[in-house]
């Protein structure tokens, strides 16, 4: 990771499991540690050694919703959405190999866009 | 005889020079291959274990009147006394297709079905034979008058009266032949009694010396990679690179496959499934907790890079009961499919063959002795419950 910003990580089901779906939970911060609500955090995962990644798409959770209602526009169609305690959770997850895997962390927020990476053996 | 015992301390002093030991890790690997646990829920299916809906089912399986002619039931192919295949290379009903039969014993514990994952339930998977004009040549249309003319009694005690939509009625149809399968199992093997007595006694020499000699040279070659758990199959999707025989046009195996389940009007999030599906705008959600629907189908990738050329890791339960082998029948006994384990001939025309496999070589002994342990995966006594016996 750049140093913009601090990440941690954990799964739902710990520690991960073989060949079943799995979801991550981010929480991120800035560098004096306060929680960022207004980012986002893209999760994906790959094998370096097989050339591969997960045969799943996993899906980032919205966090807490709001319908924003933009003068003249459909109710429906802007949604204000926060992670509280600077949570983020990506669901649909899958580890459906035994080996060396790597998580991808893609983060975009108020201090800029930012990448991380985590080794993991399953 | 040969024992295989995995307590390296206590009965250390028992061993004979020709016994084995399996070490922790090995251990844990051959306890969880058996026994087979009992079969997961069907969600999109409310009548996976009603009674009714099975003895229906059961009736369906072996009806002729199903398909378009009167001559191909689904024990045509799937014959109940060769463990549900049919022995051929390539299945032929009404027409010739290009794929070999699958066994059906496994089916309550998959996630997708067909050597392309083309469906996502068992109920799903039983609407298409029925439509296929190379199989059963029959439709939904033809599916209902049948069950009015035929199964009229067994129909209403499962389901009440038969629906005016033939949609629905091919639905309820596939959701009783599911409720059949799922009374059906691969049964008890030599080799669960084996693990049975290793966790039991610490020891077993319930299998021969060949037998025991070849479970490692399978635990050994990575066979557990994907042959993995009580099924011997990650319900997952390869490439070990089948040398295809193009006809009429490759083969893609998953990469059609999966675009294909997320099409299908029978899968777990269409109306026909009886899975309660809110909210229908995942956009709308917020983080509320708590299950969603249809994870493995939402979550799918189906442009996934190794899809091309990817089939299902079969079971390997009963497999020297269900020659030829592959999913295009391409391989005509064990000892061949471990010869193509042991060279990999050939690179597949697309994509790419699993990384993780390499050429095995193994002796000729070493062969023997794998293709023996296979055997030991067939079940002991006949066909289990009631199966077997066609009505
Ligand atoms: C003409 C031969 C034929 C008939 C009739 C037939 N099947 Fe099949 N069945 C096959 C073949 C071939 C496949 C594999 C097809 C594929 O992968 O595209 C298959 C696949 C299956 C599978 C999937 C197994 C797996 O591991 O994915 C099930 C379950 C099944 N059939 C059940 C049925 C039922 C139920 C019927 C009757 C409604 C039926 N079949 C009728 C030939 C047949
Ligand atoms: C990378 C995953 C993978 C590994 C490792 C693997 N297999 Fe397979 N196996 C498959 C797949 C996928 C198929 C079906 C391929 C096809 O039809 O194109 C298959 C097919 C088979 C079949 C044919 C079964 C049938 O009903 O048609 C047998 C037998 C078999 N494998 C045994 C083994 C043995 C023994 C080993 C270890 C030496 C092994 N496999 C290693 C994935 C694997
Ligand atoms: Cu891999």
């Amino acid at each position: 990771m750049g140093d913009r910003y601090r990440l941690t990580w954990s799964t739902d089901v710990s520690p991960i499991p073989f060949n079943a779906l799995f979801a991550v939970r981010t929480v991120l911060r800035d560098r004096s540690g306060a929680p960022i609500p207004d980012g986002s955090v893209v999760v994906d995962a790959s094998m370096p050694q097989h050339g591969h990644g997960m045969p799943t798409r996993p899906i980032a959770r919205p966090g807490v919703c709001s319908p924003k209602l933009e003068p003249g526009a459909a109710a429906s169609s802007t949604l204000d959405c926060t992670h509280p305690d600077g949570v983020y959770v990506s669901e649909g997850m899958k580890f459906h190999m035994a080996g060396e895997w790597v998580l991808h962390f893609v983060v975009s927020g108020p201090l800029g866009p930012d990448t991380a990476d985590a080794h993991y053996t399953l | 005889m040969r024992t295989t015992r995995f307590e390296p301390l206590a009965l250390s002093l028992l061993l004979g020079c020709g016994d084995s030991t399996l070490s922790q890790k090995e251990l844990a690997v051959v306890l969880s291959m058996s026994p087979i646990p009992p079969p997961p829920g069907s969600p999109t299916n409310r009548y996976a274990e009603a009674p009714a809906a099975a003895a229906l089912g059961k009736d369906l399986f072996f009806d002729k009147g199903l398909s378009g002619d009167g001559s191909t039931a689904c024990s045509t192919c799937h014959d109940p006394a060769r463990h549900f295949t049919d022995g051929e290379r390539v299945h032929t009903g009404l027409g010739v297709g290009s794929r070999n039969v699958p066994t059906i014993e496994t089916a309550a514990w998959q996630t997708w079905f067909f050597w392309d994952g083309r469906a996502d339930s068992a109920w799903a998977q039983a609407t298409g034979p029925i439509r296929n004009p190379l199989e059963m040549g029959g439709s939904a249309e033809g599916v209902r008058a049948r069950v009015i003319d035929a199964h009229g009694v067994a129909w209403a005690s499962a389901f009440g009266p038969v629906p005016d939509d033939p949609m629905v009625t091919l639905a309820l149809a596939g959701k009783a032949i599911e409720a059949f399968e799922r009374t059906i199992s691969p049964g008890r093997s030599r080799f669960d009694v084996f693990v049975e007595e290793l966790r039991t006694q610490g020891g077993s020499s319930v299998l021969t010396e060949a037998e025991q000699h070849g479970l490692e040279v399978f635990l050994d070659s990575g066979c557990t990679n994907c042959h993995s758990g009580p099924l011997f199959s990650d319900m997952g999707f390869h490439n070990i690179g089948v040398p295809q025989v193009p006809k009429g046009g490759m083969d893609i195996g998953r990469a059609l496959g999966a675009t294909r389940v997320q099409e299908d009007p029978y899968n777990c999030l269409g109306t026909y499934s009886d899975v309660a599906v809110t909210p229908p705008n995942a956009l709308t959600a917020t983080d509320a907790p708590g299950p969603k629907p249809c994870p493995e189908l939402r979550f799918l990738d189906a442009s996934f890079d190794d899809w091309p050329l990817a089939f299902k890791t079969p079971t390997l339960r009963n497999v020297a009961l269900t020659a030829p082998y592959m999913h295009d029948g391409s391989i005509a006994t064990l000892r061949g499919v471990v010869e193509l384990y042991n060279e990999l001939p050939g690179t597949p025309l697309i994509g790419h063959r699993e990384l993780t496999l390499v050429p095995l070589h193994l002796t000729g002994r070493e062969s023997d002795a794998l293709v023996a342990f296979l055997a030991t995966l067939t079940e002991e006594d006949g066909l289990d419950s009631s199966a077997g016996a066609a009505p």
